[in-house]
């Protein structure tokens, strides 16, 4: 098992999501994330870690992993439920999250940048 | 010379054998939906095992969107037969149960794939990537970790 840390306020773009999520009929995502974060900071292959391959030349020396999370609020499990895509410095064994969506809208994300 | 049966003895007889009938029609498919759905669920779980992000690292653009497209065949023709499998009597059996859990979860793994192969050709996403490397990258840009 790889502990990890977390780092969740280095991309502004994580923040932003979080609380366009909060405002647009996910009131719950803190406490999904902060679930999500207690697994993944025991063991960085938590949550149905899948590190995501094609982005070699954006990367560097950093590594992309996606999760999934349940959404409580929908009862869903994390089958239809929330994906975090996060970067990974080995170096610093520090995980940034980078996006947070519910497992269906892609297209929203264009709205927040 | 045995006693002729009455048309009662008869009809229940008949009953009898018909629920027979039944009975051995209904496990027959159930052993059939059970020995199907734990070679799907095997098969399923090979099948996403391969797809390793080292070799979906190595394909070429053409490669990345035929593998999608068989991908997304699959990823519909499994979320579809998973809906059936929620209104059918066979799935109360614990073999059949236990093998539609790893059918779902080898489900949302390919589902997954699929959204990486999109996301790795997506100006957006990989803009928003650049972005996040860059903030994250400088040194004077942030302080953190917990």
């Amino acid at each position: 098992m790889a502990a990890c840390k977390i780092d969740a306020d280095a991309s502004p773009h994580f923040s932003k999501m979080r609380e366009y999520w909060k405002n647009h009929g996910y009131p719950n995502i803190d406490a999904d994330l902060a679930e999500a974060f207690a697994n993944i900071r025991k063991d960085i292959q938590a949550n149905h870690a899948r590190r995501v391959p094609g982005f070699g030349d954006i990367l560097k020396e950093y590594e992309l992993y996606k999760y999934r999370q349940k959404n409580r609020l929908a009862r869903e499990g994390a089958s239809g439920g929330w994906r975090i895509y996060a970067l990974f410095d080995r170096r610093t064994t520090t995980l940034y999250p980078l996006l947070y969506i519910p497992r269906r809208p892609w297209r929203t994300l264009t709205t927040i940048r | 010379m045995p006693a002729a049966i009455t048309f009662d003895q008869m009809e229940r007889s008949a009953d009898r054998t018909l629920a027979a009938v039944y009975w051995a029609k209904h496990l027959e498919n159930v052993v059939a939906c059970a020995v199907g759905l734990t070679v799907l669920n095997r098969t399923l779980r090979r099948f996403v095992r391969s797809l390793d992000s080292g070799l979906l690292e190595s394909l070429t653009t053409e490669q990345a969107a035929d593998l999608k497209t068989k991908l997304q065949t699959i990823h519909s023709n499994l979320a579809s037969r998973l809906r059936e499998c929620q209104t059918c009597a066979h799935s109360c059996n614990w073999i059949s149960r236990a093998a539609l859990k790893g059918i779902e979860a080898s489900t949302e793994d390919i589902g997954d794939i699929i959204e990486n192969l999109s996301f790795s050709r997506d100006p957006q996403f990989r803009s928003l990537l650049r972005d996040s490397v860059q903030a994250i990258a400088d040194p004077a840009a942030h302080v953190g970790g917990v």
